[in-house]
């Protein structure tokens, strides 16, 4: 288990602290905090190989635009696209689901990864989203940002 | 004249950062394009001669292994430079890389001073 949540924070680390230019904390009360979001966005992506399973990101749709501003480097008066806010999330579930793999894993296993689809997450699905074995939550510049990883026997 | 470069990625937002990168290294760049899968970029390169092609692997429609494949089977690209830019990890997938003859591969996310040093390693090796 720790060896997993590790893997979780370096790949977290890379992906929003390097790429995102976001501060990565510790988060605690997932449920509650994305219920008070106006808007989530829900990142998925499968993997086959050695093992399948999916990979999945919950994120606030504040989230998604501090992400997308800061990868950009645009204003925060700049209205955002929501094709490019998805972009974003869909990029992120990328370079997340990619690593995690490689970390968890190792260079010497080969993995299919499928193209990330995004969408949006209904209120009540949040609780079960969040049940999953492998989840990990934190805050990035104060917003929630929920990772998943399940294996298709699990 | 310039460098001619290409950016296959289907990520709008990855292509414009990396366009906006390559314009601040101070490169002699002529002209960027974009393409945002392996099909786009090989229909592409019919019309058009490049001196240097970023390369993505995870896209739709047909992905940067199947790209750089293709490539190199076509006579006018068996040796254009490619700098490969992706999430996969895997020594078996980079070594299919190499063995294509790919100049770089560089694991996402890359940041502006990884790219810039890469960029220059690699075109620094170009006759103009
Ligand atoms: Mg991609």
């Amino acid at each position: 288990m720790r060896a997993f949540e590790d893997a979780f924070a370096k790949v977290i680390s890379l992906a929003l602290e390097d790429w995102g230019m976001m501060l990565v904390e510790a988060g605690e009360n997932p449920a509650a905090s994305f219920s008070a979001c106006e808007y989530l966005y829900f990142g998925w992506t499968e993997f086959h190989g050695v093992t399948n399973g999916k990979v999945t990101v919950l994120c606030d749709g504040k989230f998604a635009d501090i992400l997308c501003r800061n990868v950009l480097g645009v204003d925060e008066d700049e209205v955002m696209l929501e094709s490019d806010l998805r972009d974003a999330v869909r990029e992120l579930t990328n370079v997340i689901s990619g690593n995690l793999l490689t970390e968890t894993y190792g260079e010497d296993v080969v993995f299919d990864l499928m193209y990330p689809q995004v969408g949006a997450v209904a209120a009540k699905d949040i609780e079960s989203f969040l049940a999953q074995r492998f989840t990990y939550y934190c805050l990035a510049d104060g917003k929630p940002l929920a990772v998943g990883f399940s294996r298709v026997e699990e | 004249m310039g460098y001619k470069i290409l950016i296959v990625d289907d990520s709008n937002i990855v292509r414009k950062v990396l366009m906006k990168s390559l314009r601040l290294a101070g490169l002699d760049v002529e002209r960027i394009l974009e393409a945002e899968n392996g099909q786009s970029a090989l229909d592409l390169l019919l019309n058009e001669q490049v001196d240097l092609i970023f390369l993505d692997i995870n896209m739709p429609v047909m992905n940067g292994m199947e790209f750089m494949e293709r490539l190199r089977k076509d006579p006018g690209n068996v040796a254009t430079p490619v700098i490969v830019i992706s999430t996969e990890g895997s020594r078996e997938r980079k070594d299919t890389l190499f063995e294509r003859e790919i100049r770089a591969y560089l694991r996402k996310p890359v940041t502006p001073e990884i790219l810039n040093e890469t960029v220059l390693h690699v075109l620094g090796g170009i006759e103009q």
